[in-house]
């Protein structure tokens, strides 16, 4: 039996690419994406940030960057052969960029191929770590970019609006899974009389796999351990009162038992009216601001992500 | 590794804890979960319906009412879940185990037993 793509990916690969999703827009992808990049680099490692926003990229924004030679729409649009060659600089030492492409006619375009295409081409790369702004909503793009990526961070915020696009995306993202090995263990038929039962009762993946279950434990077993793997990061961005932090607590409690994922969150980020000033200057926040508490919680989540990628490393599912 | 329906799942499973927990650790869970299943929790927001909450935060309930007292928990560990009795953390042959068990092992043949039987032995 062959592999699953999104299965044998990453084996063998020191490289790290983190995916930064969320489902809903507004939530600080892009700026958590830019400050976590400078950290990195500030931390002394190679980083390389690509805006894979596809529907409206603007990470290079937070740099006071406006034009680029070469974007990551040449590439995939084969004007240039190689990844390599649409990397700019940025103000920063060890930092890179890879600008997004504001040509609405790509976002159609990427199929599930040009996306592994995409992915091989950051393997080649000679820096550790690559991290993806991959935008906002639950297509198929933004879903394949977190599954390939090792792991995902799930960017929210202390909003039923946030959390409720966040789940949505997580359960896209759950199915696409389940799907993937629906479909390598041939058993279509299961998948699909169990999504039925679950769209006419309940909406949620435990429903799902309990329906599996009805019907045959061992496939039940195996989808189970499939979903295991997945493992995104958590971030609670704008946290306003010690309840906002601890949701994130909550979350990965009830994302466990009704999603049956498990989460690991790495902290909150406060609330700071500097953090729209530093947007408006174009300057990344913890440039500016590095010792506030927005800023040390930044770091902090910086470097647990360093250590949890070191002592337990994500792989895709 | 298996999946478990949530009605399948034992105490510890139903609090997220590990089976050897510390008291503090099974409290401090149940805090966290007792949080996560609250009418107001945003947590749950578009997630599960009210009926599924009460029924999970029953089971939390219930869980708490046996993990987080010692004597209960222990009986639980032995009569339900057949696990050895665990260590009490205010035991006081805690700090002793390790001596114990040593005093207690196959005593090993020292230096002066080593020579005694070197020049004891018979020669053949």
């Amino acid at each position: 039996m062959g592999k699953i793509p999104v299965l044998s990916f990453h084996s063998g690969s020191q490289k790290t690419i983190w995916a930064v999703g969320g489902g809903k827009g507004g939530t600080g992808k892009s700026f958590f994406t830019a400050n976590l990049g400078l950290l990195l680099a500030q931390m002394g490692e190679d980083v390389v940030l690509i805006d894979a926003d596809l529907g409206g990229p603007n990470l290079h924004t937070f740099f006071g960057l406006k034009k680029a030679r070469t974007d990551l729409g040449h590439f995939i649009s084969n004007e240039v052969p190689a990844l390599k060659e649409t990397l700019v600089p940025t103000p920063f030492d060890n930092l890179r960029l890879i600008k997004g492409t504001d040509d609405l006619l790509f976002t159609s375009n990427l199929n599930y191929y040009k996306k592994l295409k995409l992915m091989r081409h950051i393997k080649t790369f000679n820096t550790k770590r690559v991290v993806m702004d991959i935008g906002t909503g639950s297509s198929y793009n933004c879903v394949d970019f977190f599954l390939l990526s090792n792991p995902g961070i799930l960017v929210i915020n202390p909003e039923p609006t946030s959390i409720e696009n966040s789940y949505y995306f997580l359960k896209s993202c759950i199915m696409r899974i389940l799907n993937l090995y629906s479909r390598h263990y041939n058993i279509q038929d299961l998948f699909k009389k169990a999504s039925s039962q679950v769209k006419n009762n309940s909406k949620s993946i435990y429903s799902f796999l309990e329906e599996i279950i009805s019907h045959d434990q061992h496939y039940a077993d195996l989808l189970y351990r499939a979903l295991t793997r997945f493992q995104p990061r958590l971030v609670i961005n704008k946290a306003r009162d010690e309840r906002d932090y601890y949701l994130g607590e909550s979350i990965t409690k009830v994302v466990q038992k009704h999603l049956v994922i498990n989460i690991n969150y790495i902290g909150a980020i406060p609330f700071d009216e500097k953090i729209h000033l530093s947007v408006k200057k174009m300057i990344p926040f913890i440039h500016q601001f590095q010792n506030t508490p927005a800023g040390i919680s930044f770091k902090n989540i910086a470097e647990k992500m360093v250590k949890t990628d070191k002592e337990n490393p994500g792989y895709p599912p | 590794m298996k999946f478990k329906k949530i009605e399948d799942m034992n105490y510890y499973e139903i609090m997220d804890v590990s089976r050897s927990a510390s008291q503090e650790e099974i409290h401090r869970a149940y805090q966290i979960c007792k949080q996560a299943y609250s009418r107001s929790s945003m947590a749950l927001y578009s997630l599960i319906k009210d009926a599924e909450r009460e029924d999970v935060l029953e089971k939390i309930e219930q869980a708490y009412s046996v993990l987080g007292v010692p004597q209960k928990r222990k009986k639980y560990d032995q009569t339900v879940l057949h696990m050895p009795p665990r260590r009490e953390e205010d035991s006081y042959f805690r700090t002793t185990t390790g001596k114990l068990i040593i005093e207690d092992g196959d005593q090993k043949k020292g230096l002066s037993e080593k020579l005694k039987r070197f020049f004891t032995r018979k020669k053949s």
